[in-house]
């Protein structure tokens, strides 16, 4: 199976100071694969460089068989088959809950107004958000805008997801609802990349795990290996702080 | 229930409080002067001020109206075309080159965001009745002082808006605009779709103010000869030399416009569910 990103020695710095230190990683086509490790080792930055949020200082990132660091790429249009959930949802406010899910599908793929809707209509249902689709966002509550900006990332189709923390921003009782959807998504055959804390999560719904710390991979495997045997004394290290 | 008086609603307390208050006024002009009648009627202006003002205000109402009119088009226009103006400087101020530019791009952004930013500093850093001077009598580009004065306020207006219209982007917090762009919108579809009308309405009792500024700073336009409402509020004091009486009325005529355009304004804003405007500050 060829992977459907295959990111090579992928560097960034922020004012000279590196934070991504080469990092390797392939994602296969329908696999699920979360990245944990502690605040500030360079999570969301990768995660911001897969879809070119943050311009990469060196390396390839390779999707659906282009290179997406290449200035000759077109990028938006990648951008649009990579799905990008925030942990602060970032949904339109100046929009309803339809019009979330609607605005890309006409301004990027020109679909006609129906046909958005519908489309949208059922990435809604697919989050169990269909009932609030003329709602104003901000009446919403966490766990339902963060579905709903799950949906808006559906909606477009996307051959992958990349989760950032999706569920840190919650209050704990809606962490769970926002899992549920995760792990029907992962059921459905989606390729996913999530960084989360959620270590239950990534147990439970996980191809394999990768622990990042200090701009580098540190380790990465099955859950069970990774959870049950770590190779690296960092990762036990981290580990520990998680399960205390 | 019938409400007592205490627990009116506000807008009826305040509907009779106004009509107390011009109560008072209709009263005490009487008691200064019992024969308005006479006085709006007289051959010659009365000596005293009540007679003098109500004589002046009476026979001169057309030529108040039409400075009242030309100040409230001059500054209703300079407000629209400002904002249009400004639309371009910020576009232009907020250029900035990226990695993926060419030289010559990133040149261009760099050049583009300091022409608006050089545009702002000079239009807020001089006052607008010497730019007046200076577009009319310095460069005689135009031929008509009303069209000059049309052009000045504009351009002026244009640069306050800008920076209000900033404030107003910048407000609109980055992860919206990260999130559109995470979709595949192309930066000027996530700015129009998403960041652009949010900053407008944050924006909008902002630029209100900038209109109602406006209508107190035309008045400079008089030194350019337009016949707005002050300059024509001179000419009237200059038939009679009665200056007391001509500027308490046009002193009046403009804390109605203001306030008046106020309250116009704030009832959009509340149909429009817009945020509370910031305190009005001169130009
Ligand atoms: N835009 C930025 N400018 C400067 N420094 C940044 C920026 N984004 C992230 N960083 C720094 O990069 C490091 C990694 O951040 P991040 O990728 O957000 O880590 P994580 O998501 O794992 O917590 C942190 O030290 C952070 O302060
Ligand atoms: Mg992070």
């Amino acid at each position: 199976m060829t992977p459907i990103l295959e990111i090579r020695n992928l560097t960034k710095s922020f004012d000279g100071v590196p934070v991504l230190k080469g990092i390797d990683l392939d994602v296969d086509p329908g696999e699920v694969v979360c990245v944990i490790g502690s605040s500030g080792s360079g999570k969301s930055t990768l995660l911001r460089c897969l879809n070119l949020l943050e311009e990469p200082d060196g390396g390839s990132i390779r999707f659906e068989e282009r290179e997406l660091t290449d200035p000759a790429t077109d990028v938006d249009r990648l951008r649009a088959d990579m799905g990008m959930v925030f942990q602060s949802f970032n949904l339109f406010r100046n929009m309803s809950v339809l019009g979330n899910c609607t605005i890309a599908q006409r301004k990027v793929k020109g679909k006609a107004k129906a046909a958005a809707e519908t489309r949208a209509i059922q990435a809604l249902s697919e989050v169990g958000m269909a009932g609030f689709a003329s709602q104003d966002p901000a009446k919403l509550s966490g766990g339902q805008k963060q579905r709903v900006a799950i949906a808006r990332a559906l909606s477009m189709d996307p051959q992958i997801m990349l989760f950032d923390e999706p569920t840190s921003a919650l209050d704990p009782e809606m962490v769970g609802e926002v899992l549920d959807v995760m792990k029907a998504l992962a059921a459905s055959g989606m390729t996913m990349i999530v960084v989360t804390h959620e270590m239950a999560f990534a147990r439970a719904v996980a191809d394999r795990v990768v622990f990042m710390d200090q701009g580098v991979i540190v380790e990465s495997g099955t859950p069970e290996a990774l959870f049950l045997k770590p190779q690296e004394e960092r990762t036990a290290a981290f580990l520990r702080r998680y399960r205390a | 229930m019938t409400p007592s008086p205490l627990t009116r609603r506000p807008a009826a307390r305040r509907l009779w409080f106004n009509l107390a208050a011009f109560a008072a006024v209709v009263g005490i002009l009487y008691a200064l002067n019992p024969d308005i009648g006479e006085a709006v009627g007289a051959v010659s202006i009365p000596d005293d001020f009540v007679g003098g003002s109500l004589f002046t205000l009476w026979k001169y109402a057309g030529l108040f109206l039409d400075g009242a009119v030309t100040t409230v088009v001059i500054s209703m226009v300079g407000t629209v075309v400002g904002f249009a103006i400004a639309l371009l400087l910020v576009f232009l101020r907020l250029q900035a080159p990226t990695r993926r530019d060419a030289r010559a791009m990133a040149f261009l952004k760099i050049a583009a965001s300091r022409f608006a930013k050089g545009y702002v500093s000079v239009f807020r850093g001089t006052p607008m009745i010497v730019q007046a001077a200076f577009f009319w009598y310095g460069l005689g580009l135009f031929g008509d002082a009303f069209v000059c004065g049309l052009f000045v306020v504009s351009v002026n207006t244009a640069a306050y808006i800008a920076e209000i219209l900033r404030g107003g982007i910048a407000s609109v917090d980055d992860g919206q605009r990260e999130a559109a762009r995470s979709l595949g919108m192309k930066p000027v579809q996530a700015f129009f779709a998403v960041v652009f009308p949010q900053a407008v309405k944050h924006s909008l009792p902002s630029i209100g103010n900038e209109f109602i500024i406006n209508v107190k700073d035309t008045a400079v336009l008089s030194v350019i000869g337009i016949f707005e409402l002050f300059n024509q509020t001179r000419r009237i004091a200059g038939i009679h030399y009665r200056q007391l009486e001509a500027y308490a009325i046009v002193a009046v005529i403009y804390l109605v416009l203001t306030t008046g355009l106020s309250k116009l304004l704030s009832i959009v804003e509340t149909k429009f569910d817009l945020p509370r405007p910031e305190l009005p500050s001169s130009n």
